[in-house]
């Protein structure tokens, strides 16, 4: 029986098509995956079927009746539940209230607590779940959040569970966890949508695989048919992928340390060690590339190299001197630079001009400004030559930078954080959201700097994009290097193995 | 000493009610600055009708119907066009202001004295005096003192004991949550800016035919925002507020007695307290306890971080 | 902050808007003053008479003008800078009383000497008084907007205090203060009876601007006030830059009270400017938060304070009318900029259905 169909759904931001006539369907008690890079359009597909977008075109059953109108509650109603990457959680208060919110009550007007309660201990004792019904929401760690937002949704009757990248925040024995559940809960007749790109996750768990590409459906398989890993990554990737490198390799001899890690510990905001005792170096003109799942550390580490964290113990020496207690002006003009994670909360102010977003953090140095006051006329020049050098689409370089399209957003903050030709330049997942084009322009011109001496610390959750850009490869797990591979002895197997958790033979 | 109580009592009263009203608007997720307009409303209007039609009933109707108004321009400004809540704030207080200062002279002849409307019947039933102790100051109290008292009973059992009340904690606290388990946020912010200014606006009426029978201009002096130092300083909790309300109004108490002996220290120095301790609280026991979503609009599938 | 892009809307609609609000404004205070049986034209003819018809209105205008535009201008600068400080009102309170304070109490001090330093000690007030905002809100992440409201109360009862103690002129029977000494007082412009102050409103605002347009502090407090992260991954010490604009922010606010006293009134009294402060929310607003935009406002909102006495005098009409007005112009603008958006948005919603 279908559970769910989807028919020519489409959907657009703008310009931005992030839907086009995607055909889907779920069935009864299975595990449907759908596998696709960042910007596929996997998210939006199953907010149009929650409800938090209303599609354009198309038709949506639910256990063979349509949706006419279309909201959260009008799926909640019908039996659809999902899990947001970013938890839809009250978080000052308890679970119990979290649960019950938005619920009629039995005794209404008031709380039915006594009832609730009673519920759902029966629940979690049916699917083993442990959570303190009475602990607010900000006192849980992120895998009991987790926990309570698909609580809430058994306790609302989700026959269908969209669970969108729930791994990514979980450790190794709470993803198994999370599996055991998913199969006991479809093994009831209930089914399972899993967003994700884990290809080993979804090999373990799918009972059928969808793959998205671009916003359209590329093609639905059963497990079964799909021989391994690499089989899948080409379905989604589109085209048979090479793990072979994009770029030659200027190999040194004796490369020279450009910055050294020693026994670095940084916290994360919660207070707890994400960058747990990090020893390694960087060398001059090369790529060293951070693989992980994402939480495993990078950003804290790339923040705390950045000046944006201040690191809880160890040292970051650049030449001899050690720039850990750094400010992030102080770590600029030492020549560090950061393309941050999040462009729109750190990379740019997008109220400012093209011009004045060159100037962040140059702004306040020779020949930018002289004694506090802003030298216009080499501004001008300067952003001049960086639109054209870095081919950024604005009309002029006085344009609100809010109007420039992601790719051109990112350009602008490679062409000012590589403006002064830095002896380290951090960059984290840097190529992420963009289209084709302007991801390759970006890794080109990290390549190209690299050339040009710069020791790079490349920081991308995804593996493929790790093994096109790397010289070395260092794998982070729980804040741990894992391990460091040259990228001529790197297997990509090994590294997917590490970045999940498993310890590395004695043998290597 | 008990007449010191009475005066400090009548003077907690609008403080109450307005600080317990808001109390859902800020719980909801709306910083309501207008307070202070919905008092000022409440305290002409109440007054004005009350003189011109010799009841206070009259009065008390008026004010509540101007405050209706004022709720619904509130929930337009802030709620549908999601506005800037501050800047509508500081505005609504000014056109308040300057809307019954302008109605109240060219309605009363000003400089003849005040002139005084009939007050609300002290609540002084034989019963109620003979209650051993507080009989003799309850006596001394009009029908609002014990709707603030009834009022903030109410809203303990609403915030914490029933569905709407979860509903409005998380409004102000997560909407985009909320909103996704089918709680219509928008509505319920409307509701509670509506209870915020009815009970603005009744704190009003409480200082003019409650209280002092006449009216002058910008009369309310800051209550609105006593009144929220209240909500911070008692933290966001009912009782709490009830706590600090007391203080509030029985430092005003004092101040006027003051006044009146004609002690050497002047009497300025006693209306600072509400706001220098609730900065001091605020410094001591520091800022986290406001909803999270306090003061934004909400934008729905925005960001809920 | 959002408020910061509805109110520095580029292009025409900077101009337009505050116009149609400030119309709105008097059509709805026009309403009202029909409804008193007066007719609006005649009214406002009267007020326009009041504060331009002559050379005594016109200088009266200008007396309004002055603490009006002081006051604007120091919300402007903490408004680019995302702070909201409303505390002004307190700010320029502690000026005046520090001023005054200075003002009567060296007898023989040379007028260059006296003057600046009674400026200064408002100034330190003032800023002193707004530094309590700045700083709880970077150090310790307050709320400025209520803190600052609740100093507004604090400053206002302190003046009171002060005027009942200390500050008292001996042997008066009323709260106020002596007068201020001669060499304490701002010179007058030949003919007139304004004081050179009119200049230092357009000092501050040109430094207002050049440090806008060309320091690397303005390009620092502009970029704190839309995006504090981004502020500090681009290397400002946001905690520095949020706490110095707040003192400059209150130094500036305290001179619409200094110089109110210092140069016109010369003797301090309880209410000696109400809610000044306060006004100079929708006067900055109004100025597209533009320091010469707030000038305009200043003026404007000045002209209507000063002929609005006329207007009661002759029609009997309150003064308090012109609050309706300035408020509803500051409600209509911030309604329409919102209306727009929703609008806006509604059609891309719209748009994107098709």
């Amino acid at each position: 029986m279908k559970k769910l169909d989807v028919i020519g759904l489409r959907k657009s931001f703008g310009n931005v098509i992030a839907n086009d006539s995607v055909n889907f369907d779920v069935y009864d008690g299975e595990v449907h995956a759908i596998l696709g890079e960042n910007g596929a359009g996997k998210t939006t597909l199953m907010k149009c079927i929650f409800g938090l977008y209303p599609p354009e075109v198309g038709e949506i059953y639910y256990e063979g009746q349509k949706f006419s109108s279309h909201s959260v509650k009008d799926s909640i109603d019908k039996g659809i539940g999902m899990v947001h990457q970013h938890f839809m959680l009250v978080y000052n208060m308890t679970v119990l209230e979290n649960i019950m919110l938005g619920l009629k009550s039995e005794r209404a007007p008031f709380l039915d607590k006594k009832i609730v309660t009673a519920k759902m201990l029966d629940l979690m004792n049916k699917y083993q779940i442990n959570i303190d019904l009475k602990q607010e929401i900000r006192n849980l760690s992120v895998g009991a959040q987790q926990r309570v937002e698909i609580l809430k949704m058994l306790y609302r009757k989700s026959s269908l569970l969209i669970l969108d990248e729930p791994t990514a925040v979980l450790t190794p024995q709470e993803i198994e966890e999370l599996f055991v559940f998913i199969r006991q809960y479809t093994g009831q007749g209930n089914s399972v949508v899993l967003i994700t790109h884990k290809l080993d996750e979804i090999l373990e768990i799918a009972d059928r695989i969808t793959v998205m590409r671009l916003g359209k459906n590329v093609g639905t398989f059963a497990r079964k048919d799909i021989k391994d890993k690499n089989e899948l990554a080409a379905k989604m990737v589109g085209e048979k992928i090479e793990l072979s490198i994009l770029h030659s390799k200027n190999k040194q001899n004796n490369p020279i340390p450009a910055i050294s890690i020693k026994n670095l510990v940084v916290k994360d905001n919660r207070g707890l060690k994400a960058v747990d005792n990090v020893t390694f170096d960087m060398f001059e003109g090369e790529i060293l590339g951070v693989a992980g799942v994402s939480g495993n550390g990078q950003t804290e580490l790339a923040e705390a190299l950045a000046g944006l964290r201040r690191p809880d113990s160890g040292n970051i020496y650049l030449a001899a001197e050690d720039v850990s207690k750094l400010n992030p002006r102080g770590i600029q003009n030492k020549n560090i630079r950061y393309i941050p994670e999040d462009r729109h909360k750190y990379g740019l102010i997008l109220n400012f001009s093209v011009k004045d977003n060159l100037l962040l953090g140059r702004y306040y140095a020779e020949p930018y400004s002289t004694n506090g006051k802003l030298n216009h006329t080499n501004n001008d020049l300067y952003a001049e030559k960086k639109i054209k050098e870095f081919n950024v689409m604005t009309p002029n370089s006085k344009e609100r930078v809010e109007h420039l399209s992601g790719g051109n957003q990112q350009k602008l903050i490679l062409a000012r954080e590589l403006a002064s030709q830095p002896n380290v330049l951090i960059a984290t997942q840097p190529t992420r959201g963009l289209d084709v084009a302007a991801a390759k322009f970006i890794q080109r011109s990290i390549l190209k700097q690299r050339d040009a001496g710069t020791a790079v610390l490349y920081v991308s959750t995804e593996l493929e994009e790790i093994f096109e850009m790397s010289d070395r490869i260092m794998v982070l797990y729980k804040g741990n290097i894992a391990g460091i591979f040259d990228i001529s002895l790197a297997n990509i197997q090994e590294i997917g193995l590490l970045m999940a958790g498993h310890k590395m033979g004695t043998n290597d | 000493m008990n007449n010191f109580i009475i005066a400090g009592l009548a003077l907690t009263t609008p403080i109450l009610l307005a600080a317990i009203g808001d109390l859902y608007a800020e719980k909801s997720g709306v910083l309501n600055l207008g307070i202070e307009a919905s008092m000022i409303l409440g305290a002409y209007f109440s007054y004005h009708f009350a003189f011109f039609f010799g009841n206070v009933y009259i009065g008390l109707l008026a004010a509540v119907i101007a405050s209706l108004i004022l709720g619904i321009i509130s929930g337009i400004f802030i709620v549908s066009l999601k506005c800037d809540q501050v800047v509508y704030g500081v505005g609504i207080n000014i056109l308040a202001l300057g809307l019954t200062s302008t109605i109240f002279r060219k309605s009363f002849s000003v400089g003849s004295g005040y002139e005084k409307s009939p007050g609300l019947p002290k609540l002084d039933a034989q019963f109620i005096k003979d209650i051993p102790f507080i009989g003799g100051i309850l006596s001394q109290q009009t029908i609002l003192f014990y709707v603030a008292i009834a009022f903030l009973l109410v809203t303990i059992i609403v915030l914490y004991y029933t569905s709407v009340g979860l509903k409005i904690r998380a409004a102000g606290d997560n909407p985009n949550a909320a909103d996704t388990l089918g709680v219509n946020v928008p509505l319920l912010r409307y509701i509670c800016l509506m209870i915020s200014v009815i009970f603005g606006a009744l704190g009003g009426a409480a200082l003019t035919i409650g209280d002092l029978h006449f009216f002058q201009d910008g009369m309310t002096a800051g209550r609105g925002f006593i009144a929220l130092a209240a909500i911070i300083f008692g933290r966001y909790k009912p009782l709490g507020v009830l706590f600090a309300a007391l203080v509030f109004g029985m430092s005003d108490a004092f101040q006027l007695k003051m006044q009146v002996i004609g002690l050497n220290i002047p009497y300025q120095l006693f209306l600072i307290i509400p706001y220098l301790i609730t900065i001091l609280a605020l410094f001591v026991v520091g800022p986290s306890v406001a909803p999270r979503f306090n003061g934004k609009p909400f934008y729905r599938g925005g960001d809920n971080s | 902050m959002k408020f910061l892009q509805f109110f520095r809307t580029k292009g025409v609609n900077n101009v337009i808007y505050p116009i149609l609000s400030i119309l709105l404004g008097m059509l709805g205070a026009g309403i009202i003053i029909a409804f008193f049986g007066v007719n609006p034209f005649t009214a406002y003819k009267e007020l326009v008479k009041g504060s331009f018809g002559s050379i005594y209105g016109l200088s009266a205008t200008l007396q309004r003008f002055m603490p009006l535009a002081f006051a604007g201008l120091a919300a402007t600068l903490a408004f680019r800078g995302g702070i909201f400080n409303i505390g002004i009102e307190g700010q320029l309170y502690m000026g005046a009383l520090f001023s005054t304070w200075v003002g009567i109490s060296f007898e023989k001090l040379p007028a260059i000497i006296h003057i600046p330093l009674a400026l200064l000690a408002g100034g330190i007030a003032g800023g002193i008084w707004a530094f309590i905002p700045g700083y709880l809100k970077a150090k310790k992440g307050f709320n400025e907007i209520l803190v600052s409201i609740f100093m507004n109360f604090i400053g206002v009862y302190t003046l009171g205090a002060a005027l009942n103690t200390f500050l008292r002129a001996p042997g008066q029977g009323i709260p106020w203060s002596s007068e201020i000494v001669e060499s304490a007082r701002l010179p007058q412009l030949p003919g007139s009876d304004l004081s050179i102050g009119i200049f230092m409103i357009f000092i501050f605002a040109f430094t207002i601007q050049y440090i806008f347009k060309h320091r690397t502090f303005g390009y620092e407090i502009k970029a704190v006030g839309y995006n504090k992260d981004a502020s500090i991954y681009g290397g400002i010490n946001t905690t520095k830059v949020i706490i110095v604009t707040m003192v400059l922010s209150g130094f500036i606010g305290s001179f619409a009270g200094s110089v109110e006293i210092l140069g016109m009134q010369h003797r301090l009294t309880e209410n000696f400017l109400v809610d000044y402060g306060y006004n100079a929310i929708p006067v900055a607003l109004l100025g597209g938060l533009n320091p010469f935009g707030t000038l305009v406002a200043a003026f404007f909102f000045a002209a209507l304070i000063n002929g609005a006495s006329s207007m009661q005098i002759a029609l009997g009409v309150p003064v308090a009318i012109v609050k309706v007005i300035m408020a509803l112009a500051i409600l209509g603008s911030l309604g329409m900029h919102g209306l727009q958006k929703t609008v806006e948005s509604r059609r891309k919603r719209r748009d994107e259905q098709l």
